[in-house]
């Protein structure tokens, strides 16, 4: 077979292809490393090019002033850097980080939607009352990236064809295996969603230099808006536990439209800010088959969600890595007195030499946001240099579980993203905490991590210099 | 089209349509102006089959036809040079440094090719390749040839031009 050209990849990346040219395309990528990283690359450009576009969001408007029909979401939007100054360099980091995220975690849906075929075998158990859950973005990262994360779209065709497959397992009412006896037994109460209070729009005012014949136009349009604005929202509520074991899954990253949190410890979440209508709760944890289900969020009636995840058979062995450092920081003009640590976000680039080692999992570990380390420093300019080597550098990285078989890839994808595959050559648990060895083409590196939410907690050694 | 449904087309689309028409445009208060008029086109519309593809085309057309562009830019260059002013009392580096990458964005979506950069954003709005086709009057068959060619570029020319910003910024510190 002839290689792929890149629109194909695109394409194929894109959930565009039919599902024989798709897998015509997967069975010959798994078979030819010049196409695998072409596809490498070109998830690194899907990515990149995202993050790019994404910075152009912030677009100063006047404040305020002339649209009526804004939804609180799209006027939340309207605040630009400069006038976010008073939250802080941390959440401001935070926020831009959930966007890149997200645009990345889109982009890559179609893709894991293929290595990680979502089943849904859990039973519709109703919800327990008082779910404490912390979700792990805050409130105003969640505003930023319900606001500026494409909506999630699955038109990718395993991705309909995943949705088709659940659909069909609610309506049957899949069967739980009897190794499965904490879900079954559980008893939840069942109670009513939440609902949070919907912000009230503005009253309509005409836009200044709007023509005066679409005036009762426009008021038609900003009276529908005032209409839909008040109960857009509800929040929804669940748990996730294992399949095989009953036991609750840490970590497993929850999704509904653009709103995502990460579970606790007792397998529970809490999703805030869920836009009514018909949704679908996705929940992804690296070690398992990815899970998602169809539910009508509804501002007065209640959902029930408990997923149980099946051990995904994949090897744990790669992971797409995305994601921004945030180091630490001297800032120069106050060397004079008392040093002034500045959190700061760096973009990471390929050109200036900034290598990350990426995070993986083991098959029963968790998934989701890591905090983690390293960057090469060889190329980094003199105050980068100084930047990350005083003090601690943070590195976010959204790590999606990708295929067995692409091995030592690592394109380290650039303008404001680092993307791409590292290989976890070995990990193994160590109390509370998970140690893993990862080859990022050049280094090997030993990483401690935080077994419950994946923290980065130490470099352990680099193994071998490149 | 009754009003029922022009709310949904409203909640469904309007986000994505700023959204897109912001990163088109550069200025968020003619993007909302247009996709405004666009909705009210919509209403208009007894029978709408392609709804989102028809959305972005029509919105897509506005832009083209704006003739009030000279207006909004002077508009927004007085509104810049207000705002210039606050960023200077508040100035930390890392507000300036993403003040340079979307400039730098900016540069780099402004150099791509029309039928490329609008290909694009639609895709990054969640259109599939038949609504990116239909919207464009492109065949579905280039659309992955569009994307990857508008990808490439933005990120290459993204990626160039901050290396010679850099470049700069280096040569200006070493010098300091």
């Amino acid at each position: 077979m002839q290689h792929l050209d890149e629109g194909t990849v695109h394409a194929w990346l894109d959930g565009a292809l039919t599902p024989n040219e798709a897998s015509a395309a997967d069975a010959h990528v798994d078979a030819c490393e010049h196409c695998a990283r072409a596809v490498a690359e070109a998830r690194g450009l899907i990515a990149a090019s995202s993050r790019i576009l994404a910075a152009l969001d912030d677009v100063p408007a006047v404040q305020d002033s002339t649209s009526a029909l804004s939804f609180p979401a799209a006027r939340a939007r309207r605040r630009t850097w400069w006038q976010r100054g008073g939250i802080g360099y941390a959440a401001a980091a935070t926020a831009l980080l959930a966007v890149g995220t997200t645009l990345v975690w889109s982009r890559l849906s179609p893709d894991a939607a293929m290595d990680m075929r979502a089943t849904v075998a859990s039973e519709t158990a109703p919800l327990p009352q008082a779910v404490a859950s912390q979700p792990l973005v805050d409130t105003a990262a969640s505003r930023r990236q319900a606001a500026t994360a494409p909506p999630a779209v699955s038109n990718s065709p395993r991705d309909a064809a995943a949705d088709a497959k659940n659909v069909a397992s609610t309506v049957t009412s899949v069967k739980l295996s009897a190794k499965e006896p904490q879900l079954q037994k559980e008893e939840f109460a069942t109670d009513r969603i939440v609902q949070l209070p919907g912000a009230m729009p503005r009253p309509a005012a005409p836009l200044p230099g709007a023509p005066v014949r679409r005036q009762d136009d426009r008021k038609t349009l900003a009276d529908s808006a005032a209409n839909i604005a008040p109960a857009r929202q509800a929040q929804v509520l669940g748990r996730v536990l294992d399949a095989a074991t009953g036991a609750p899954v840490v970590g497993a990253v929850v999704s509904v439209d653009t709103a995502r949190v990460a579970t606790d410890s007792a397998g529970k979440f809490q999703l805030q800010a869920v836009p009514l209508g018909n949704q679908t709760v996705r929940v992804r944890a690296l070690g398992f088959q990815s899970a998602q289900r169809p539910v009508a969020v509804v501002a007065s009636d209640s959902v029930q969600l408990a997923f149980a995840l099946q051990k995904s058979t994949l090897a744990p062995e790669q992971v797409v890595t995305t994601g921004q450092v945030t180091a630490a920081r001297q800032d120069r003009r106050e060397q004079q007195g008392v040093p002034r640590e500045q959190e700061r976000s760096k973009v990471v680039t390929g050109q200036e030499g900034a290598r990350l080692s990426a995070a993986s999992a083991r098959a029963d570990s968790v998934a989701g946001c890591y905090t983690l380390s390293r960057v090469a420093q060889d190329k980094a300019r003199d105050e980068d240099r100084a930047m990350f080597a005083s003090l601690p550098t943070r590195v976010q990285l959204e790590s999606e579980l990708v295929d067995r078989s692409r091995a030592n890839e690592v394109s380290a994808h650039r303008a404001r993203t680092l993307a791409g595959t590292a290989r976890a050559e070995s990990w193994r648990l160590v109390g509370d905490s998970l140690e893993v060895t990862l080859a990022d083409g050049e280094r090997r590196h030993a990483l401690r991590f935080a077994r419950r939410d994946m923290r980065w907690i130490s470099d352990i050694a680099i193994l071998e210099p490149c | 089209m009754n009003d029922a449904e022009l709310e949904r087309l409203f909640q469904a689309y309007h986000v994505p349509l700023v959204r897109y028409l912001t990163r088109r445009l550069g200025d968020r208060d003619w993007a909302e102006e247009v996709a405004q008029e666009t909705f009210l086109r919509a209403l208009r519309q007894t029978n709408l089959t392609n709804e989102r593809a028809w959305l972005f085309a029509v919105a897509t057309n506005l832009v083209r036809d704006d003739a009030r562009k000279e207006d909004r830019r002077r508009q927004r260059l007085r509104l810049l040079a207000e705002e210039t002013r606050d960023v200077q009392v508040e100035s930390a580096e890392t507000a300036l440094e993403r003040a340079q990458e979307a400039a730098l964005a900016r540069k780099a979506v402004d150099g791509l090719i029309e039928r490329d950069r609008l290909a694009l954003l639609m895709r990054e709005e969640g259109l599939n390749y038949e609504e990116i086709a239909e919207a464009l009057g492109l065949s579905i068959g280039s659309i992955g040839t569009t994307l990857a060619r508008a990808r490439r570029r933005l990120v290459e020319s993204y990626e160039a031009m901050q290396r010679d910003t850099q470049r700069g910024v280096g040569g200006g510190h070493a010098a300091s």
